[in-house]
């Protein structure tokens, strides 16, 4: 049934404040254990927000990576390959080696010609900071030569692309909030293309004051100091999103071939749309009409009805603007009334910024294919925007058949993507 | 710089090179400096060639031995300019290979004193190494080669070899040690006509076997072994040349030749063999 048939998940591996491992992921997702916390560099008097999603596992507080502590599981890596990180490169490392393994891809087939990598983050601002502050202090000639690569955007693709011998396609994607979105979304296109039979798609972002803490001048951070409540979407009170970072990484592959070599597939990815809103900088339309039309685009790639779908991973972030735009905008597509089951996972997250959107597709494949639906938490009073969407504030033993996850990021780009259950 | 900005700057350098460099201060001693540029580049190098550059001597190339590429030499050098407050051009430090040159170059910047950039190494393809030998097929035995300094490296022609073992030994093919003996001389031949030096001006394009001593084989070398040459010049008093030499197999040290000394220059009418060295 569908129109892009031939590309099936076969590989996830994570880093993020609700586990290390999909097993963990899983298990959060399930029971709605959050991983946000009081975050220490924001206990202070002049800052108002005060909680992230943390990541545990990895500490890379420090600018310089010779200082960090990795997991014991954390693949070995060259002097000179640590010196050129960021913290999130360091994650992504660390998730993309286990979707690898997951996926059972040898080191010959992801360094081969047919494999190629896409990725989104939104570079490192916090060596950015560090780096040119020591720039403009000391001068170029007393300057570390890793400076550039572990900081500008473009920082993961640089890295991991090397780290991991691509060979095939590489590039990175910039939208935001719907960055991984993107780069999931097109790399499906170069396997439908027949360009490569497999693409590594890695999401991630820096997990620190200086990569979320500038979302709180545009008064988008929960100012809710209680870790239990602040990251609460389609709430009445919400005040705004809870930071994350981390890294999440998902193979994807030709299905046909995949299916040859004997892989295990999670899903098969049966469409995706993108839209732009065309509206503002940061603002989202008030209508969603972008997401509408990045969903209605989704659905006609999938050739399926708004009926046919199960589950909706929604983007909202907990925002007051963005999730009422992208309650009207479900409203709009699917009718009010519908029985598709909308949750936001960010409840438990946090928002994640460029790595969001591969992270809650990856929620979403790995929950159709154990077969449960991850609610959406904290919320203690439904927004009125809810009315006539079937919001489920538990996670469902049922089964999902196809299921939409979708993305929103700066400038009105919006990505939606749609799962099928194998 | 305060002891305190040496330590931060040297971060992660080992303690007696700091040390070094504290001490550098006050008294601008050029005979720290070793300490204190060893002990830069061992932190800069990748972990498992520590142990290899606190036993490097003056002939340890940086690339070839101790993996140390250009972005590397960036923050060694930016870390030494530091620390022992000199400046070093991109075009003086391109020419440094081996830890001895760097040593030198340090020295001649410490002391203020002009810095004589150390000679490029001479590499020769194929093509190359034929024009300037003498001898050809099926008697020529160096592939490639490269001089630099006091020595130089090769590859042995292993296609050479193959009419060889045909006759050496029946049904058990293994290189006659003659040959490899041979190559090295030829390769010490190699030295003497392109390595540029003064004292070999004389030769006019020719040397010839003087004489051998110390020859040692330690494995056979078979059919489809990867074998490389090396010589290092010992003593060169005109118009003799002395070399030591050797083998490696596979990575593995196959012969090595104490002293091989070569008669430079036409030979004289009169002598069938020239004086032993």
């Amino acid at each position: 049934m569908s129109a892009m048939p031939g590309v099936v998940v076969t590989g996830l591996g994570f880093v993020t404040c609700i586990g290390l491992s999909k097993e963990a992921v899983s298990d959060s997702l399930r029971h709605l254990r959050h991983g946000i916390r009081p975050y220490p560099p924001f206990q202070r008097p002049d800052y108002q927000v005060k909680v992230a999603g943390i990541v545990g596992g990895f500490d890379v507080d420090s600018r310089d990576p010779e200082d960090w502590k990795l997991p014991a599981d954390m693949p070995k890596l060259r002097l000179e390959q640590l010196r050129s990180l960021a913290p999130h490169c360091a994650y992504a490392i660390y998730s993309t080696t286990k979707a690898i393994a997951d996926a059972g891809l040898s080191p010959e087939m992801v360094s081969s010609e047919r494999t190629g990598m896409y990725t989104a983050s939104s570079g490192s601002t916090a060596n950015l900071y560090a780096y040119m502050d020591k720039l403009l202090k000391n001068g170029p000639r007393r300057c570390p030569p890793q400076g550039i690569v572990s900081s500008i955007a473009g920082t993961l693709n640089f890295n991991l692309v090397s780290f991991f011998k691509i060979l095939g396609s590489s590039t990175g994607f910039v939208s935001a909030c719907a960055s991984s979105g993107h780069a999931l979304g097109h790399a499906v296109d170069e396997i439908v293309l027949g360009r490569q039979d497999a693409m590594i798609v890695v999401g991630a972002e820096d997990c620190n004051l200086e990569t979320i803490l500038p979302f709180d001048c545009i008064r988008a951070l929960s100012n809710n100091p209680d870790p239990d409540t602040a990251s609460r979407p389609f709430d009445k009170r919400r005040d705004g999103f809870v930071g994350t970072g981390g890294a999440v990484t998902m193979v994807i592959e030709n299905e046909e071939k995949a299916r040859a070599r004997g892989a295990r597939v999670y899903a098969k990815i049966a469409g995706w749309g993108q839209a732009s809103d065309g509206y503002h900088s940061m603002m989202p339309h008030p209508q969603g009409a972008g997401i509408a039309r990045a969903m209605k685009n989704a659905l006609a790639a999938a050739q399926a009805a708004p009926s046919d779908i199960d589950y909706l991973n929604a983007h909202a972030t907990s925002t007051q603007a963005g999730d009422a735009a992208e309650l009207k905008a479900i409203r709009h597509v699917f009718g009010s009334g519908a029985r598709v089951a909308v949750s936001s996972t960010k409840a438990l997250t946090g928002h994640a910024l460029s790595l969001s959107s591969i992270m809650e597709n990856a929620f979403t494949v790995l929950a159709m294919n154990e077969g449960y639906q991850p609610g959406s938490a904290h919320i203690g009073e439904p927004d009125d925007e809810t009315a006539g969407i079937n919001v489920i504030r538990e996670s469902l033993a049922s089964p999902m058949r196809l299921a939409m996850s979708n993305s929103s990021g700066f400038g009105g780009a919006n990505v939606s993507v749609i799962f099928q259950h194998d | 710089m305060t002891p305190e900005e040496v330590s931060e700057t040297m971060r992660r350098c080992p303690q007696e090179s700091i040390d070094a460099a504290i001490q550098f201060q006050t008294d601008r001693d050029p005979a720290l400096a070793p300490v204190v540029v060893m002990g830069i580049i061992e932190r800069f190098a990748e972990p498992h060639m520590r142990e290899k550059v606190r036993n490097a001597d003056d002939q340890t190339r940086l690339f070839d031995d101790l993996g140390i590429d250009s972005l590397m030499m960036v923050e060694i050098v930016m870390t030494i300019e530091q620390v022992m407050q000199v400046s070093a051009p991109d075009e003086e430090l391109r020419t440094l290979r081996t830890m001895g040159d760097v040593k030198k170059y340090m020295d001649a910047k410490i002391r203020g004193i002009p810095f004589v950039a150390p000679k490029p190494p001479v590499v020769l393809a194929h093509d190359a190494v034929a024009s300037a030998l003498p001898m050809t097929a099926p008697f020529l035995f160096i592939e490639s080669a490269r001089i630099e300094g006091d020595g130089a490296s090769a590859v042995f022609a292993a296609k050479a070899a193959e009419p060889i073992y045909a006759g050496h030994f029946r049904d058990e093919p293994v290189l006659p040690a003659s040959i490899l003996m041979e190559a090295v001389g030829q390769l010490a031949c190699l030295y003497v006509l392109k390595s540029g030096r003064a004292e070999f001006e004389t030769a006019a394009g020719k040397a010839w076997f003087s004489s051998a001593d110390g020859i040692r084989c330690s494995r056979l070398c078979r059919p489809g072994d990867v074998l490389t040459l090396e010589v290092k010049l010992l003593r060169a008093h005109p118009p003799l040349a002395t070399f030591s030499g050797s083998v490696l197999c596979e990575g593995a040290k196959a012969a090595s030749i104490g002293e091989l000394t070569l008669a430079c220059g036409p030979l004289p009418a009169a002598a069938a063999e020239p004086a032993k060295a």
